[in-house]
């Protein structure tokens, strides 16, 4: 997996960005229920990769993440609104691009508020409490008025295409990637595998727990927000536990810490639905036995390497 | 002037008193070692030291500084390393990583600079990558450099924990039992190794032991540990012959 | 006044219920440290089960409402324990060596698997719950009214409990659940097996889960599959409060999370009536997570 050359990370990026840029020229010739589901895909494989960032490169659980997916969709579609341009205006890429980033931001400094009190709580509470938080924002969102309570947020522009998304997918592989290689970036993955050794060669564990999780969160705002661009319309039941549950299962199916296998769990993992779709009722029994079945014979995932035994094993009694 | 001094530390976990006004000097070129039976409160101290644990009483001065309440991380950087009695290598890290992720301390950036990677960082990147090479030489390492660390030889795994240990440039190193599990050739290696180490890297070394050969071969200074209290400090000879020490061990003769 | 204490009597009498599943919680964390997801959902087959039964067991035993009551419950008792038991065996069992995280997913995939498998079998419309005991006013005084459902409500409850007690404090099997609790190790160097005692542990947790069912459909007796999320996590936030891995701590928060909640709902709203049981959670994780008898820390590494 270390097989592509850090040192040409940044020309992969560009070429990759050229790349999309000129695929979604030819976006219209697409089918549009195809185009949609591809648009599903990238958003999902942001949100995968975004969670994977706290769960398998930092070690922590976090159960919440649909919350800070809604903070950024609200957020930004806020911004968007609230601005109006005459159409075709050349400030739109701006406007959309500054929308999006106000959604990560706001996303990230709930993050940062989740993160500092609860990261020193231990996994099944750690879990706990990042579900709790979740379900605590999207109530609050459902009892602010101004965002269009129950009844949900429309008029969004449908910014959003096939360059925004993936873009956004390559910034973050490349972010990813350039993290897990650098000698800054084994920081997290020491403090995933054993806290106590690293706190032992000087990491700061809390600094490393908090930034993954305000990193985590920034871009699940980011995904948010292009969702929101994509399907102009919005409601907080769209970013309850079950939604959660649904990127969990992405990043425990493709392997935590595995960029490749979450990339392509999430690809997977939108297709089925879709194509299950005629058995739309069976769709949530089928998940949750495929999750248990995978838990059981698989569960470091299709990708993922090794799962760390000490850290999670909790002997009573054990000791440094 | 000693680099460590503990002075009448007392913890206690519950109700019973792990270590009892416990207290030691440790000069900057000492190789000194910590001995007693099991239960003696020896990694108690260790954590102590490291700041796993704060004391109910008394002071830890390391390099002139009170590090009672600080964190691990914190008296790690300060210039205090440790290996643990139970390895704690990282599971999913290669050799060249687990001495890697040591060496972070020697990277000055922050989180942006760590993703944009302006010329700087790689500079920095390129320095560190040089150090690690001549580490893992040094060592005798530098062969297994991508092999997963637990997947090498016990005794192998033994010495990746004192060099990462040793990647953060310490003043103080803490070995926690760092013979156990040696075939005797291994620990006559171990010895030379921790000689070297207090030449090349000019710290003190201070050992937890339970092999007297070992110990009396290497330290110039040992404590014995009982319950929690310190029963004797002197060199090999003299604690060899202390009947408080005999008593500890083997229990009173009839 | 009179208004308090009514609400009083209405706390008392759904914190017993939620202190009867949350019992199930802290056992289970208990001797497992883990937090069975699940289990809310074997609440939720605990109502099914009484829903189907009790029209069957009308007919086998017709004249005493007292005997009917009696026999569902038994019934639904036994059925959910097979149920917790099998669910052990297969999900959790062989998982029981492996990182918390692994567990902690299947958990949440057994409980969804029984919400919507609940809803593709039972339909997921609500049904009416038969009324086994008649509605009775026992007792009623200047606006307080007292009924005889909740009478029963808390005398099966304190019931359950009081021979709870009695196994884990009097018995060999109790003592086997405590020592495990400590330590698995040391307890199987004393020659208990610890297959048998988490077995144990699951059936009488989803048994008392079961009980609780009953109890809560003759007080609400709207049943659907997924039921039981939000009892089962009020439950699981009570035995956080009272100390999880304590039993007198989990009967302790069950009552007071019953008052809170009746408490809220009587005076402030019905709409943030969760979100505030939510953040009780919170808080108590933030400020003393071994809860109020606590004996486990959440403790950080």
């Amino acid at each position: 997996m270390m097989s592509l050359n850090p040192h040409r990370l940044k020309l992969y990026l560009l070429a990759a960005l050229a790349l999309c840029g000129g695929v979604s020229f030819f976006q219209s010739y697409l089918n549009p229920y195809y185009y949609q589901i591809i648009i599903y895909i990238g958003i999902n494989i942001i949100l995968a990769s975004s969670l994977n960032i706290i769960n398998g490169l930092a070690g922590q659980f976090s159960l919440g993440h649909a919350g800070f997916m809604a903070i950024g969709a609200y957020a930004s579609a806020v911004i968007s609104t609230s601005v109006n341009l005459p159409p075709d205006s050349l400030w739109e890429p701006f406007l959309f691009l500054g929308a999006l980033i106000f959604g990560g931001v706001m996303a990230s400094l709930c993050g940062l508020l989740v993160g500092v009190p609860c990261l020193r709580l231990r996994g099944d509470y750690l879990a706990i409490t990042t579900l709790g938080f979740g379900e605590i924002i999207r109530v609050i969102i459902q009892n602010l008025d101004f965002l269009g309570a129950a009844r949900g947020f429309t008029g969004i522009t449908k910014f959003s295409n096939f360059f925004w998304v993936y873009g956004l997918v390559s910034i973050l592989i490349f972010l990813i990637y350039g993290l897990l290689n650098s000698t800054y970036g084994k920081g997290f993955l020491a403090v995933r595998d054993d806290e106590v050794a690293a706190e032992a060669i000087g990491i700061n564990t809390t600094y490393y727990k908090v930034v993954a999780f305000v990193t985590g969160a920034f871009f699940a705002g980011i995904a948010g927000g292009l969702y929101a661009h994509f399907v102009t319309y919005i409601n907080p039941s769209q970013f309850g536990f079950i939604k959660s549950f649904e990127i969990v299962v992405m990043v425990v199916v493709g392997g935590m810490g595995s960029i490749v296998g979450v990339i392509i769990s999430a690809v997977l993992l939108t297709i089925l639905p879709e194509a299950l779709r005629a058995m739309a009722q069976y769709r949530m029994v089928i998940y949750s036995l495929l999750l248990i079945v995978i838990m059981l014979s698989r569960p470091q995932g299709l990708f993922g390497g090794h799962i760390n035994w000490r850290r999670f094993r909790r002997n009573t009694g054990s000791r440094v | 002037m000693p680099i460590l001094s503990l002075t009448n530390c007392t913890i206690q976990f519950g109700g019973v008193v792990a270590v009892s006004d416990f207290s030691l000097a440790v000069e900057a070129d000492a190789l000194a070692g910590l001995i007693g039976p099991n239960g003696a409160g020896k990694t108690t101290i260790f954590n102590l030291i490291t700041g796993v644990y704060h004391p109910l009483s008394g002071r830890i001065v390391f390099d002139g500084k009170d590090i009672g309440a600080k964190k691990p991380y914190q008296i790690a950087n300060l210039g205090i390393a440790r290996t643990f009695q139970n390895i704690r290598l990282f599971p999913s890290l290669t050799v060249y990583e687990t001495i890697q992720a040591a060496f972070r301390k020697h990277l000055h950036c922050g989180f942006i600079q760590a993703i944009t990677r302006p010329p700087g960082v790689q500079r920095q990147e390129r320095e560190i990558n040089e150090m690690i090479l001549e580490t893992l030489d040094f060592f005798g390492l530098a062969d297994t450099r991508d092999k997963p660390a637990l997947s090498l030889a016990y005794g192998i795994q033994r010495r990746i924990e004192i060099v990462r240990a040793l990647a953060t440039g310490p003043r103080l190193l803490l070995l926690d039992e760092p013979a156990a599990g040696l075939n005797p050739s291994e620990k006559a290696d171990l010895m030379a190794l921790i000689e070297a180490i207090r030449v090349q890297y000019k710290c003190a070394v201070l050992l937890i032991e339970h092999d007297m050969r070992v110990v009396m071969g290497i330290c110039r200074q040992i404590a014995v540990l009982d319950h929690g209290v310190k029963i004797a400090i002197g060199s090999p000879a003299e604690i060899q012959n202390n009947p408080e020490v005999i008593k500890a061990y083997l229990g009173e003769s009839a | 006044m009179t208004e308090s204490l009514q609400q009083i009597i209405n706390g008392i009498s759904l914190g017993s219920i939620y202190a009867l599943i949350a019992l199930g919680y802290t056992m289970i964390y208990g001797v497992l440290r883990f937090i069975n997801f699940a289990h809310g959902d074997v609440f939720m087959i605990g109502a099914f089960v009484g829903f189907y039964l009790t029209p069957v067991i009308h007919r086998m035993f017709g004249g005493s409402v007292v005997l009917v009551g009696v026999v569902v419950i038994l019934c639904a008792m036994a059925i959910c324990s097979l149920l917790g038991i099998i669910i052990e065996k297969v999900a959790y069992r062989p998982l029981r060596s492996r990182p918390k995280l692994t567990i902690l997913i299947t958990a949440i995939g057994v409980s969804l698997f029984l919400e919507y498998g609940g809803q593709l079998i039972f339909g997921p419309d609500p049904k009416l719950f038969p009324t086994i005991i008649p509605s009775l006013t026992v007792f009623e005084s200047q606006g307080v009214i007292l009924n005889v459902n909740s009478l029963i409500v808390m005398a099966t409850a304190f019931i359950l409990m009081l021979i709870l007690r009695f196994i884990v404090f009097k018995t060999k099997m109790g003592t086997a659940m405590r020592a495990v609790s400590y330590s698995h190790q040391a307890a199987s160097l004393m020659g208990i097996n610890i297959d048998t005692v988490v077995t144990t542990v699951f059936a009488i947790g989803s048994s008392l889960a079961a009980a609780a069912a009953i109890l809560y459909a003759s007080v609400y007796p709207s049943i659907n599959p997924l039921m039981g999320i939000f009892p089962g996590l009020k439950a699981f936030i009570a035995a956080v409060l009272g100390g999880i891995g304590n039993l007198y701590g989990a009967a302790l928060g069950g009552l007071i999370i019953g008052l809170i909640e009746t408490f809220v709902t009587g005076y402030i709203s019905s709409t943030y009536r969760d979100a505030i049981v939510f953040s009780i959670l919170i808080f108590i994780l933030l400020l003393k997570p071994s809860g109020i008898m606590g004996r486990f820390e959440a403790e950080k590494v």
